[in-house]
This record gives structure tokens, sequence and C-alpha cells, in this order.
């Protein structure tokens, strides 16, 4: 569904509409193009690239766009998400916590009009992922993005404005 | 640039290093061996030239006319002259036949003269080189005259009405030539002294030499030039050389030194091909998140593909660039390991060698790189959600496809040789599936065999069977590996073995000849006083060859039998000579029928049958007698060689003299003397130096090939490494599962070593069957040699394979156990 939603997969009928595009219209170049101007995610594998330091990956989606300012602008993501220590630390060196935080640390830094997160504290320990998502949100807030978040954990789910509960391919509930 | 640094992150990130190194090990190799290979060719030709003292050689029975020399000078070639005759030398009332030979004041062109001033001496510490001949005035003499002479150094010489001193020793001159023949002893003087000597007349039998050297491009210009002139009337008598006609032997084990390093940088390149095919799929394997990524963040394909396009030109650059350095210090190394034997400094390499070595650095990229990496652009975004969703890559045989097409581009632009590549290909594509087949049967009667074994034999088997197709390919690449490695050390084995033969360390050096039938047993114990061998003892009678069938022979026919076309020398044998063998017809058993046996090659030039009858003047007198054998003769062997034999009982009347040949150690050479002061008709031909000459060529050429040995040993590691790594991450996951699940370590690294010691060890066992194959049709192909078997492949082949690919797999595996086991699945994703 969250596939769909972003772009990332056709739908075998029907129509996905994302800000004003009409996605499924779309062919795969233009909706590369759509994703990049709107779209960021968080994943719960993290999906750092493992041979690329904290300060890579966050700067990398910037240098991609061609943001001369990508490795400023990614210092001030990781400093925001309190890691300015770790700038120079490859993904397998830093916990779980950490690396979830570089992931947000990224999507945000390329300032998406929607952000997608995928199970964002299901990899964590309760703990870690209480944090995660505070600061999830907290960014979200700042950054003024819309959040769209799946999750099988109901005390993340209740801090959304709006909740749709789906059970087999079927949306049961719209809160 | 974004691709410098995404490149530049992905070498940090240690994701570069094996297809890098693969890649700058082609390149390295391919240069090494292209640079040496010319570097050495251009001084081994310019070696060879010494040979013939020149570049090119005019051999005319008129003097050379003026307009051959203001050519030569109009081209800006170097030229000289020398002029041989036969003629009597006085001193006292001593004489000698001897041959003289008067040079130019700027001969030898090429190579050098050894001389000395101490006649026999026991080592060459007195010897010296030069290159400029003896100054007019002055005589130089081979040191067998001065025994004939009854002379020291410094007393006069006569030749013709001049009277010279003899002032060095000739030990040996650059254009000598291993031919044997019976000669005088060499006298050389100035070819200002000529006319003083009064001895060339009109009508004399002189023989004119002009010599001449230069760049490649103006012997070229030159030879093309005299090709011209081929339809002047005095051209006639005119013909040249090249140093490459010069010696026959040496040609020969230079050729297949060639070859060799050809076929060594060709194993080299299609192992670190391989290691490259290798290194790029794990390369790709790795990539596929980090490209789904980058799409999930709306990258569009064709932004990608140029990206890693982009990327991959990067890395070709700065590989081709470090290769290109390394194969230049490889190549100095090599010379530096050699210097010693090169003779002086070797000219340098034109761009060829470099661009042949960047090519295969372009290829390698576009026929094993990229097709790995072919479908990562079009990877599903959604692949960031659902890691499980299937990528569309270049099937096996897709990207089989790709690098046989690229390996065809790199062999024949390697070979030249459209035959050559195809063997290779076909060779290797049969190769790698009859060693797929044996290697999955293998699988499966171990698996059969593991069900009963314990439990790490049941786990290492069985790790092997789940990933039997991936399993197959790191096998076919192991077996490859060491099938490459056994054919280069056999190859090489087989090669040294096969010179040391041709020239064994008491090859005969010396010929005595024009011993006459009573001092025979005389000088044999003169031979045995001194304990020195001599190979078996030939009578000779000179006779000329005149009616076929009782008709007489034509001029043209003979001049068409190189070395018929003359006086020859027959001679008579019950024992078929060692380095002989009878190729049609009956050797006979009974002497005194009239029947002869001939030389195979000068039979064909002749065009003669068994059964002809054939009639040959001897001195005037005539002996027919009937051809009943041909014989193939190894002329190298050194030891006295005929084109016609007879039997016992024919020739015995036509007063004979006898020809032996013997290895004489230099401190023995005083014999010599001794043996000439009592007979001074015989004739000693020294071989001795000519035999030296080639063998320091031969040592050379080995040395080389041990160097490019050490270099395709490094491809292959880097193959094993590269096949190693493609499991790696499977293994590390399976590992680590089994670590959390309370494996002792003991039992994961058991089962590793298993694996891989298995792998190895059949790999080994196909590589070894394929090796022996392979040498074989080497050895009857390509070096035309005898066929022989190696044992030790058989041996040394499954056990390195078993060693080495489980020392290596282990080596590369053993953080698995130190890490704790979470840490090696977060490293994973």
């Amino acid at each position: 569904m969250l596939g769909l939603i972003a772009g990332l997969d056709m739908p075998t009928s029907g129509k996905i509409y994302l800000d004003q595009y009409c996605i499924t219209d779309m062919d795969e170049e233009e909706r590369a193009k759509v994703r990049s101007e709107l779209v960021g995610f968080v994943f719960q594998t993290f999906q750092l690239l493992p041979g690329l330091s904290a300060l890579e990956n966050v700067a990398l989606p910037l240098e991609l766009r061609g943001d001369g300012s990508a490795i400023a602008d990614a210092k001030m993501y990781l400093d925001r998400v309190g890691l300015a220590e770790r700038y120079d630390h490859y993904p397998r060196q830093l916990s779980g916590g950490e690396q979830q935080r570089v992931a947000l640390a990224r999507a945000f830094a390329c300032k998406p009009t929607m952000l997608f997160a995928d199970e964002p504290t299901g990899n964590l320990d309760a703990k870690t992922g209480e944090k995660i998502s505070d600061l999830l949100f907290k960014l979200n807030s700042e950054e003024g993005a819309t959040l769209v978040l799946v999750t099988h954990e109901t005390r993340l789910a209740d801090r959304c404005q709006r909740q749709l509960v789906i059970d087999a391919g079927e949306i049961v509930s719209d809160a | 640039m974004l691709e410098l640094k995404l490149l530049w992150r992905d070498w940090k990130g240690a994701q570069l290093s094996l297809i890098a190194a693969s890649l700058v090990l082609a390149v390295a190799v391919v240069a090494g061996v292209a640079i040496l290979a010319e570097r050495v060719q251009g001084g081994l030709s310019r070696e060879a030239s010494g040979f013939i003292a020149s570049d090119l050689i005019i051999h005319s029975s008129i003097e050379v006319p003026r307009l051959y020399w203001d050519k030569a000078d109009e081209l800006g070639l170097q030229s000289a002259e020398s002029t041989q005759f036969s003629s009597m030398i006085f001193r006292d009332d001593h004489t000698h036949l001897g041959t003289v030979k008067a040079v130019g004041d700027l001969y030898p062109l090429r190579g050098e003269l050894t001389i000395t001033d101490v006649p026999f001496a026991p080592d060459d510490s007195t010897w010296s080189k030069t290159n400029q001949g003896p100054r007019a005035g002055e005589a130089w003499v081979e040191e067998r005259l001065l025994p004939i002479m009854d002379m020291e150094m410094g007393d006069s010489i006569e030749v013709g009405n001049l009277e010279l001193p003899v002032t060095k020793v000739i030990i040996s001159e650059p254009d000598r030539g291993s031919g044997f023949s019976v000669m005088g002893a060499r006298v050389m003087i100035n070819a200002q002294d000529l006319p003083a000597t009064g001895v060339v007349q009109p009508g004399s039998r002189v023989s004119y030499h002009m010599l001449v050297a230069g760049e490649d491009t103006q012997v070229q210009s030159f030879q093309d030039w005299l090709d011209e002139m081929v339809n002047e009337d005095y051209n006639e008598h005119l013909h040249y050389h090249l140093p490459e006609e010069s010696e026959e032997r040496l040609q020969s084990a230079l050729e297949r030194g060639r070859s060799f390093l050809l076929l060594a940088g060709t194993v080299g390149v299609l192992l670190a091909a391989i290691a490259l095919a290798l290194s790029s799929q794990r390369y790709a394997e790795r990539h596929k998140d980090s490209i789904a990524l980058m799409k999930s963040w709306g990258l569009s394909a064709s932004r990608i593909r140029s990206i890693l396009f982009r990327q991959i030109a990067l890395l070709g650059l700065f590989c081709t660039v470090i290769g290109l350095l390394l194969g230049v210090g490889i190549h100095q190394f090599l010379l530096w390991s050699i210097s010693d034997l090169l003779p002086g400094g070797l000219p340098q390499a034109g761009i060829g060698p470099y661009l042949v070595a960047s090519m295969t650095g372009v290829f390698c990229l576009m026929g094993f790189a990229l097709p790995a990496m072919w479908h990562l652009p079009s990877i599903e975004p959604l692949r960031v959600l659902r890691r499980d969703l299937p990528t569309s890559a270049l099937s096996l045989g897709e990207r089989a496809l790709a690098g046989i097409a690229m390996l065809i581009g790199i062999l024949f632009f390697y070979s030249s040789s459209l035959l050559m590549t195809f063997s290779f290909i076909g060779g290797a594509a049969v190769v790698a599936l009859v060693l797929g087949g044996l290697a999955y049967g293998l699988m499966t009667l171990f698996k059969r065999w593991a069900t009963r074994a314990g439990s790490i034999f049941r786990l290492s088997i069985g790790n092997l069977w789940r990933r039997k197709w991936q399993s197959i390919i790191q096998m076919i690449a192991f077996s490859f590996t060491i099938m490459f490695l056994l054919v280069m050390l056999s190859m090489r084995t087989s090669l040294l073995e096969d010179w040391q033969l041709q020239l064994p360390e008491d090859a005969p050096n010396h010929f005595l000849v024009n011993v006459a039938p009573y001092e025979v047993d005389h000088v044999q114990d003169m031979l045995a006083d001194h304990q020195l061998q001599s190979a078996e003892w030939y009578p000779m009678v000179r006779g000329r060859l005149i009616k076929q069938n009782g008709e007489m022979i034509l001029e043209e026919r003979l001049d068409l039998a190189d070395g018929l076309d003359r006086e020859v020398n027959l001679t008579w044998a019950m024992q078929l000579p060692d380095s002989n063998e009878v190729v049609a017809g009956e050797w006979w058993t009974e002497p005194g029928k009239a029947e002869f046996s001939m030389e195979e090659e000068v039979a064909g030039q002749l065009g003669v049958e068994l059964g002809d009858m054939f009639t040959f003047s001897l001195g005037g007198l005539e002996v027919e007698a009937e051809l009943t054998s041909l014989r193939s003769v190894d002329w190298d062997s050194m030891k006295p060689n005929f084109f016609i034999i007879f039997p016992e009982g024919v020739l015995e009347d036509y007063s004979p003299n006898w020809i032996t040949s013997v290895y004489l150690e230099r401190e023995d050479k005083l014999f010599i003397n001794d043996l000439l002061s009592e007979y001074p008709t015989i004739l000693v031909v020294a071989l001795d130096e000519i035999i030296n000459r080639i063998r320091i060529v031969i040592d050379r050429v080995s040395m080389g090939l041990e160097m490019m040995l050490m270099l395709v040993l490094a491809c292959g590691i880097l193959v094993l490494f590269a096949a190693i790594a493609t499991s790696f991450d499977e293994r590390a996951q399976e590992s680590a599962i089994l670590r959390t699940l309370g494996s002792s370590r003991k039992i994961v690294l058991g089962a590793l070593f298993l694996e891989f010691g298995f792998m190895g060890f059949m790999a080994g066992l196909v590589g070894a069957l394929g090796a022996q194959i392979a040498v074989f049709a080497l050895q009857y192909f390509v070096f035309n040699m005898d066929l022989v078997f190696y044992g030790w492949i058989w041996l040394v082949g499954p056990l390195s394979g078993a060693i080495v690919v489980s020392a290596m797999g282990l080596m590369r595996s053993y953080s698995l156990v130190t890490t704790p086991p979470l840490q090696s699945l977060r490293a994973l994703g």
C-alpha cells in the first residue's frame, strides 16, 4: 500500500493521486521526478548504505540533486538528530537507534512534502522506538511535512492525526 | 564531480577493492608482458644481429657495387665491409690454408669480438670484448693457428706479399655462425691491408660482404630497395640475410619463449577477467539496495545509468593508469632481475604495448563489469520496501555471451590470430562445461556419502549442495585457475627441460676433422690420456652425386637440394647413429652391399624414391648404389651428421679421413695445442663460444618466463579471492545463525574448512585433468615438442587446491567467528 501511494509500485487498476499529480497516468521517469520533488522515506530496516559514513548517507540524496551545500545541510540535520559526534561512523558502527536517526536526518534533509515511514520503530526496542518516534514527530512538525506512517504499534499510531486500519487488504476503520 | 565522490566512497567502504585489483592486474599483466616482450624482442633481435654482426648482410661473389653503399648512406644507415677468402699463410717453413677475413674499421656493426693476448688460457679472465677489428698492420688469428705455425704471440705471419705481426687471439667473432664447416684457421686483417697482400686478383674465389645497421625503418627501406633491385644484372651474385635467419636453434628458443609469454599474458588476462566478472557480480549484488533507494528518491533510470557508466569509466581510467604504471614497474623489475644477462641497454618500447594494455582494460570492463551491472538502473524502487522482489539481472547465459564476445575481442587484439583466439575460447568453453559436469557429479557422490558422515561433514556438504549452482561456478573458477597455473608450471618445466636437453652441459663443443686413418688410434689414446670422451668416430669420403638410374642429374635439380649441390661428405656405418631415425625403407644388417641411406629433407627436395640407383663420383671414380632408406636427422645434436651414409665395405678404398666431436672444458683447451702440435693436419673446429652464447640467451628467456609465472599466479590468487567473496555474505549469515544457535567456533570453522577444502580438492582434481589435456595439446600443436606426461600435476593440483582454497577461505571467514553474531547480521543489513 505504502509503495503504491508513494509511487514506487503500480496498481493493476484504479488511479492514485499524489499532491496534484495523477501518478498512475505517468511513466516511471515522470513518477521519479514527482518522487524527487515531493517524497521522503523512512524504513523499518533503515536502508543506510553500508559503504557510506553517517554524513555521506545523509548527504547522498542532496548531492544527487546537485545541492551545492549538501555536506553542510547533512551536518545540520545530523546535529538536529543528536549525532554530531557520529559524522564519520559507518552504519555497522552505529546502534539500531542511531542508524534510524541517521535515516531520519536523511529523510528530512531532502525537505519532502510527504514523508512515508514504513514501521520506523519496528526493528528497535521499546525505549529506543519511543525516542525515535518522538524525534520523527518533532522533526515532522518543524519541517511541516505530511507524514504517512505504516505501523502495527497502536501507541505510535495514536500519535497520528488520522488512522486507517487495514485488515486483510480492506480498510476497516478511518478515524 | 559527483561520480568521483561516489567512487571514492565506494573505495573507502571497501566495495571496489576486488574490482579495481582485477582491472589493475589485467592491465598490468598485459602492459608488463607487452612492454617486456617488445623490448626484449628488440634487444634479442639486436643480439641476434650480433650473429651476423649487423642488421642485414649482403653476401656477394663480386665486389658490392658502389650503388649499394650510396643507397645505405642515403638512408642514413651505417655500413661496413668484410672480404673473406682462403689463402696460404706462411711462417718460415710452416704453411696453413687459412681463412682470411679483411674487415673495415666499423666492423662489427653489431655484436662484439672476443679477443685475448693469452692463447689456450684455462679461463676467460684474460678475455676482452671489442667492437673493432685489427688496425692496419696487424693480424688477429684463431688460437689453433699458433701451434700449427709453431709461433708465439707477436711473431709475424705472411699473408700473400704482406708480413703482419699477430697481436691478438680471436676467441669469437660475432658472425662466425655455428654452422659446421671445414675451414682453415681464421686470420683477420684490416681492409686497408688487403691490396698490399696482392692475394685478391680478378677471378679469385672471394666472398664479399656488405654489413648494414640502423633503425628498423631504415633497414626495412633498404631491404625493400634490395628487393626492387632483384632484376638488375649483377644481382644474381648478391643475396642478403637478416638476423632472424642466422641461428635456427636460437630462433626456435625465442619463438617458444614468445609463445609462452603470449600464453602467460593471455592466461593472466583471462584469470583477471574471471576475477573481474566475479567481483562485479558481487558489487552489483551489494548495490541493488542503494540503487533502489536512489530510485525511491526520484532518480530516473537514465540518470542512474549515466552515473554508473561514468563511475565505471572513471574506475577504468584510474585502474588503467595504475595498471600501466604497475606494468612498467613489473617489466622494470623483470629486466632488473635479468640485467646481468642483458647486453647493454634495450631499445625503448613504442606506444603499442601501452595501447594494447589500455584497450585490455576497456575490453575487460565492457565484457565483464558492465554486464554484471547492466540491470541495476532498471531495479524497481519498490525494492526499498520489499527486498524479496526479483531483479531482472541479465541471465548467466547473456552475461557469458557478453564475456565471451569481449574475450574474443581481447584475444584477437592480443594474438592477431583467429585460429588461436577461437581454439582458446572453444577449448575454454568445453573445459568449463566438462568441469561443471564433473564438479556436479562429484558433489552428488559426496552428498550421498556425507549422509553417513559426522555432523561437520553433513553441514559442509549440505551447504555446498544448497548453493550448488554457485558452488559449481566457484569450482569452475577455481578449476580454471588451478588448471592454468598447472599448465604454466608444466609448460615452463617442459620448455626448460627441452632446451637443456637440446644443449646438455656436456654437449660436444669441438669437432676434430681430417684425422688420417693411421692417426685415429693415436688421437683416441691422447683423448683417453686427457680423460676426454669423444662421440662416435666416422670416416669421411668427399663425393658428388652425379646420376640417378643411369641418367645425369641436372645442375638445376641439384641446386634444389640444399647440401647436395656440391661435394658432400659420405660416410659408412653399420649402426644407425643416435640422432638419426629411419623414416622410410630399412636400415641394413649386412655389410658390403652397394646401398645407401639419405637424409629425408634433401631426399624430398631432390624428389627421389626408394629403390632408385644413384651414381657418386669420388675423385673421378664412380660408385653406384641403391637408395634403401631415408632418415630424419637431428642436426642440433652437435655430433657429426651426414646426408648420405653407406654400409661398411663399400667406400673403404677411397682414402677416407675421420671425424668426431668432443666436449672440452675451457681448462682442457690446451689439449688442442698439444694435439695440433703433434698432428698439424688435423682441423679443430671450436663451437664452444657459439654454444655458450645460445645458452645465455636461453637462460635469459627462461628467467623471463619464471617472472611471468609469478604474475599469472597473482592473477590466480585474485580469482580465488573473488570467488570466495561471491558467497561470503551468505556464508556470513549462515555462520551468524549457527553461532546464535550455539554452535561452537570449532564446528563453524570446521564446516567452512571442509567446504572450502572440498571445493579446492575437487577443483584441483578437475583442474589437473584439464591441465594434462591442455599440456598435451600445447606440446603437440604450439611448441612442437614430444609429449611428456607429468604425474606431479595430479598430486599438486588437488592438494594445493584443497590447501590454498581452504586457507584463503578460512582467512577471509575467520572474522565470522570472532565478531558477535548480531554484529555480523547487522553488517549484512
